[in-house]
């Protein structure tokens, strides 16, 4: 594979986007971990079709589309949350099958040949392109930046809100930010892990980690670590056997949490 | 000298009221405690003066150096969260403001040390906050409370499941920071209430009683709507006195 890394563009992008969305998953997986909002993200991941179906609509990058709408869901989401306690669910299902179909209808209102819609939905980190990787570093700075400049805020948020509300901060404020990262980082992940898979690569590594680490910067370095090893190996496997590249990804995850789980009942005493 | 008053105080939740038509002062050196029925509107009284629930009317003045500190009655935060009890007390330092790049200063870390050092949680300094007994968890909120130096501290129910020893603990405790700060705590443990608290105030909506421990009279029992014993044990400190027809 080295020899092939090395001669073959797409195999180094390949690895950088490996790199960019680990860095992305380990950073808002922990935060969306320990904050419950799992669903949440769910929902704005599934939303964000719809802008892809209309960025093909428009003749823009689908990418672009995907990140308005996922920048709406976030909007929408706290609507939701803020308003009618009693209807979250079900308003949150329906918008994450709202988006969906919005996407499904764009796509087939649009002349010519249906494009082919399994790489955003699944991932292909095979076919991320230089302009796809300046995009997700863009998005990774702002992430890093928004997270690591107001850090002991972030952490104070996460643990305890009531306390900030009580020091007099607008936890309204931390809310909305919160909810934009998510949506960021979601779109970062598209293009490698696909809309349907990004939650098993937000919460994966996150989970794994917190089980053996017990302080948040620490958690989210190791969440960053692992998710980059389950990319790796994901990659190999696929580009090895030739299957799709997002599903590999995520099975790698999902059998690395059942191995993490055995090792800490067995083996790792804290 | 006076730290902070209500004036006429009401709140409503949409159409519920908590609190009606309450005047009361705290001065400097109280120990006040405040007790009721459940649904009596103490925690919303609390909330009041922290700032966290608005008045529907009335008012609440502070002196201008007043200095607040809080432990609530249902922590709500999140009891998984990768953080050991020296972080979550170290938090407690968050002043009002959003700085770029903040860092915790030495004072800060000084602070906690010593906070941690006056409450004996010194060698749980590192432990993970999800391993901690209900009186130790109890006792870190307190020092959360106190380390950004507070000059009024209130707790709302801070006893309400430690057993016996524990809660005797966190009382002598408050005693001890009675001597350099007002305190204002809400509890159902009439015991406690009597041996420990200077004066009381009996809410059930309205106020039915402020003032010292001695005179409380039937206050309670009209807060409460029926008869309630007070029967003091442990060390008692200072027992309600006798009223007709109620045992204090
Ligand atoms: N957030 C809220 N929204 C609506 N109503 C509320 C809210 N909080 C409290 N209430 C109502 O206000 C009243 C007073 O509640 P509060 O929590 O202040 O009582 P309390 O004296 O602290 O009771 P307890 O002893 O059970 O803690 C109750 O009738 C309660 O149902
Ligand atoms: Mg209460």
């Amino acid at each position: 594979m080295i020899s092939d890394f090395l001669s073959y563009q797409f195999l180094q992008n390949a690895f950088w986007a490996s790199i960019l969305a680990s860095v992305a998953c380990g950073i808002i997986g922990v935060i969306i971990v320990e904050k419950k909002l799992v669903m949440m993200s769910g929902g704005i991941s599934h939303t964000s079709f719809g802008g892809i179906g209309l960025g093909y609509l428009l003749g823009i990058k689908p990418i672009i589309g995907g990140l308005i709408f996922s920048v709406l869901a976030a909007f929408g989401v706290i609507k939701i949350k803020r308003s009618t306690k009693t209807s979250e669910d079900t308003l949150l299902g329906m918008m994450w099958a709202a988006g969906m179909a919005l996407g499904i209808v764009f796509i087939s209102i649009r002349s010519g040949y249906p494009p082919d819609m399994t790489s955003y939905l699944f991932g292909d980190i095979l076919t991320v392109s230089r302009t796809d990787l300046w995009f997700m570093l863009a998005l990774n700075i702002i992430l890093i930046g928004i997270v690591f400049l107001f850090f002991e805020y972030w952490k104070a948020y996460l643990f305890d809100e009531e306390l900030l509300r009580v020091l007099d901060y607008n936890i309204e404020r931390f809310e909305l930010v919160l909810y934009l990262l998510v949506a960021i980082s979601i779109v970062v992940l598209i293009k490698a892990v696909g809309i349907i898979l990004v939650i098993a690569m937000l919460t994966i590594p996150a989970s794994i980690a917190k089980m053996f680490v017990g302080e948040l910067k620490k958690l989210i370095f190791f969440s960053c670590i692992l998710g980059l090893i389950h990319f790796m190996i994901g990659l190999m496997l696929s580009y090895y056997v030739n299957i799709s590249s997002g599903a590999t990804i995520i099975l790698v995850s999902t059998a690395s949490y059942g191995f993490a789980t055995f090792i800490k009942k067995y083996f790792y005493h804290a | 000298m006076t730290q902070l008053e209500l004036k006429d105080v009401t709140v409503y939740y949409d159409e519920v009221c908590a609190v009606k038509n309450v005047d009361l002062t705290v001065s400097q050196g109280d120990f006040l405690g405040i007790i009721g029925p459940n649904g009596g509107g103490k925690s919303t009284l609390l909330k009041t003066i922290i700032g966290i629930v608005a008045p529907s009317e009335g008012a609440v003045i502070k002196a201008p150096d007043l200095r607040i500190g809080y432990v609530p009655q249902f922590s709500s935060f999140n009891k998984s969260f990768p953080i050991s009890v020296y972080d979550v007390v170290l938090m407690g330092r968050l002043s009002k403001g959003i700085r770029i790049g903040k860092k915790y200063k030495k004072e800060d870390h000084d602070a906690v040390k010593r906070i941690l050092k006056t409450l004996s949680l010194s060698g749980l300094a590192e432990r993970h906050i999800s391993e901690l007994s209900g009186g130790q968890l109890q006792k870190v909120l307190i020092g959360r409370a106190m380390v950004s130096n507070p000059n009024m501290l209130i707790l709302d129910e801070p006893t309400s499941n430690l057993d016996g020893a524990a809660r005797s603990e966190i009382y002598e405790l408050l005693k001890l920071l009675n001597k350099a700060m007002t305190v204002v705590i809400v509890s159902h443990d009439m015991a406690a209430i009597s041996s420990y608290v200077r004066q009381v105030a009996c809410l059930n909506e309205t106020l039915y009683y402020h003032g010292d421990t001695e005179h409380v009279g039937d206050g309670i029992e009209r807060a409460y709507g029926c008869p309630v014993d007070i029967i003091a044990h442990g060390k008692p400190h200072r027992v309600f006195i006798e009223h007709e027809g109620v045992r204090l």
